[in-house]
């Protein structure tokens, strides 16, 4: 049912018409803790790299100010070492930003915001279970080096407390940088 | 074009699964090739050998309370320490015998010298117990904490141990656990806290014990013993009967139970999972068990509030009826409950050193166990889990300072 509502919303977010932008972005970023414990020993080696592709919808508000949603996926690569283990992940999560930005001197870009992402796996996810959800605040920034494309650097920072065990595979802040294209 | 291709990639994105693979540093072997033979561990491993359709129909019929005979073996360091004893074999617990690896209760056909046959084997006990003798004992799943860690409920009598209060506990020692040969999993032995159980702490027979049992919702259930004591007392605390409740009663007993289960807040009581005993003629006392759900729910509350959590039961009324109508007892109680507080031994450097022991004790050895039940499924989740377990009771302690 999930991914039902996913497809659907996916088809109506392409499928709309309006003076817009639509644009795709790719991220490549790393993802960090500050001192993350486990069992009172601090994890030492939690590296862990992120790829985000996604696309967004800018609407404009007024003058240079719009307003930005989208859609994305996150793929994080984890490892590290806790005790007696060691373990290797890899995490997807979809992500949707809700972001009001200004544009200036032509070129750029910042906005600044929130988004939803899933904290569990699809098939994880519980109304029953805590943690279901992560919210995260955005800082975004954007230049645009060619009438279609733009480089785009992206903060998130998890606002919620998530125990310890989601922060292995998907640490609390994440800088990305990467590049955006205009559809439309 | 570009929209149908992008909305396939998140499609793909959204369909392919996250993973998580852990590699740990010992080998473990697999549950499907381990024997008792084979397995090296320092945990005592059990063989339960009994006919194949009895267990069956015993596991598919988990609530008939069934009993089975069977066969006990009981090994140390590959030693075997019992030798094909005869047993009574019946599963227990309430909504944990709902799950895959069942508590088993075992009850000896006669009484076991346990200081020569180390059937359990616990670092410290009260100084007023005895582990001389084993009449039965719990192969106990950890009730509801099965999914999480496997050492809360020992782990909170420990604490109770090192605290020494007045009332009676359940000893823990975790084991391997065969049945007719096949790894059946991890389980904590654990000494009864019925009638078998704590008449073998004073060396006393069954006999001699009048033994209550509150389940919920507040129903009384006289298990063994002298119904016409326990029933006048009942009566007598309905009719808020202060001087028959304080000579019936071993306060200091009733005071340090209610005490240390309302410092950790068990959310599962004192609706249910209560019990007390007298030996003949003696005083009723309280035993302590099934600590699964404290520090969990409500931990915010004040422990009176814990006690008075707008549930009916005995307990609670007896409770009442003291502390209402008689100011030594309030006055006790009021002070005891800050005296323990203020231990040394309640704190959260002292809880975090029982299960970081336990902790260690286990680590090695779960892996195995958790390969064949999956809960939780990997080994740094259940390091997680651990924490979880030292972070509530940290919470509820701050919680606590507060109180105070």
């Amino acid at each position: 049912m999930k991914k039902l509502l996913f497809i659907l919303f996916v088809f109506a977010f392409f499928g709309m018409n309006a003076q817009t932008k639509f644009n795709v972005e790719a991220h490549l970023g790393y993802a960090f803790n500050n001192d993350l414990y486990m069992n009172q020993e601090k994890i030492s080696s939690n590296t862990v790299l992120m790829t985000q592709l996604g696309a967004n919808v800018q609407i404009p508000i007024y003058k240079g100010i719009y307003g930005e949603t989208g859609i994305y996926g996150k793929l994080y690569f984890a490892e590290g070492e806790v005790r007696n283990s060691s373990y290797n992940a890899k995490t997807l999560r979809l992500d949707i930003p809700f972001l009001l930005g200004y544009h200036f001197l032509e070129k750029y870009r910042i906005s600044s915001g929130f988004s939803l992402s899933n904290n569990r796996d699809f098939n994880e996810l519980n109304i029953s279970k805590e943690n279901n959800v992560r919210v995260n605040f955005l800082i975004k920034g954007g230049y645009a080096f060619h009438k279609k494309w733009q480089i785009v650097a992206l903060f998130q920072r998890n606002l919620r407390t998530t125990p310890d065990l989601f922060l292995l595979n998907e640490p609390r802040t994440t800088i990305s940088v990467g590049i955006s294209y205009a559809l439309k | 074009m570009k929209k149908i291709i992008i909305s396939f990639t998140f499609l793909i994105l959204l369909i392919s699964c996250s993973d998580f693979d852990e590699e740990l540093k010992f080998d473990v072997p697999s549950y499907k090739d381990v024997t008792i033979e084979n397995l090296e561990t320092p945990f005592p491993v059990i063989n339960l050998i009994a006919n194949e359709e009895q267990v069956e129909k015993m596991f598919e019929n988990y609530r008939a309370e069934i009993e089975i005979e069977a066969r006990m073996d009981l090994y140390r360091n590959h030693e075997l320490q019992v030798d094909r004893e005869l047993v009574e074999l019946e599963i227990k617990g309430g909504k944990s015998a709902t799950f895959e690896l069942k508590s088993l209760g075992i009850k000896f056909d006669d009484t076991q010298d346990n200081s020569q046959r180390q059937i359990i084997n616990p670092e410290k006990i009260l100084p007023n117990h005895s582990l001389d003798k084993i009449k039965s004992f719990r192969l106990r799943n950890s009730g509801n904490d099965f999914f999480d860690t496997m050492l809360k409920d020992a782990t909170y009598s420990e604490l109770a141990i090192e605290l020494g209060l007045d009332f009676e506990v359940s000893y823990y020692e975790p084991a391997f656990v065969f049945i007719n040969n096949e790894f059946y999993g991890m389980l904590n032995i654990r000494t009864e806290t019925n009638s078998n159980g704590i008449s073998r702490l004073f060396d006393k027979k069954k006999k001699h014990l009048t033994m209550v049992k509150v389940d919920s919702p507040g129903v009384i259930d006289i298990k063994d013993g002298d119904e016409a004591r326990v029933y006048t007392l009942m009566q007598k605390i309905a009719d808020g009967d202060v001087a028959h409740i304080k000579q019936e009663i071993d306060l200091n007993s009733f005071i340090d139970y209610m005490a240390f289960e309302s410092l950790i807040t068990n959310f599962d009581w004192p609706n249910n999972n209560v019990r007390f005993y007298a030996i003949e003629d003696s005083k009723f006392r309280f035993v302590l068990y099934d600590l699964d759900y404290v520090n969990e729910i409500d931990i915010a509350n004040h422990p009176l509030k814990s006690i008075r959590n707008g549930n009916s039961s005995p307990i609670i009324d007896m409770f009442n009826v003291l502390y209402d109508n008689d100011a030594e007892f309030k006055q006790q109680f009021d002070e005891r409950l800050e005296e323990i507080y203020n231990n040394p031994k309640f704190s959260r450097e002292s809880f975090s050193t029982i299960l970081n022991k336990n902790m260690e004790y286990v680590e090695k050895e779960i892996p195995l166990h958790l390969q064949k039940y999956k809960e939780p499924e990997t080994l740094i989740e259940w390091y997680q889990n651990v924490d979880e377990l030292r972070a509530d009771f940290d919470d509820r302690f701050g919680y606590l300072k507060n109180k105070f």
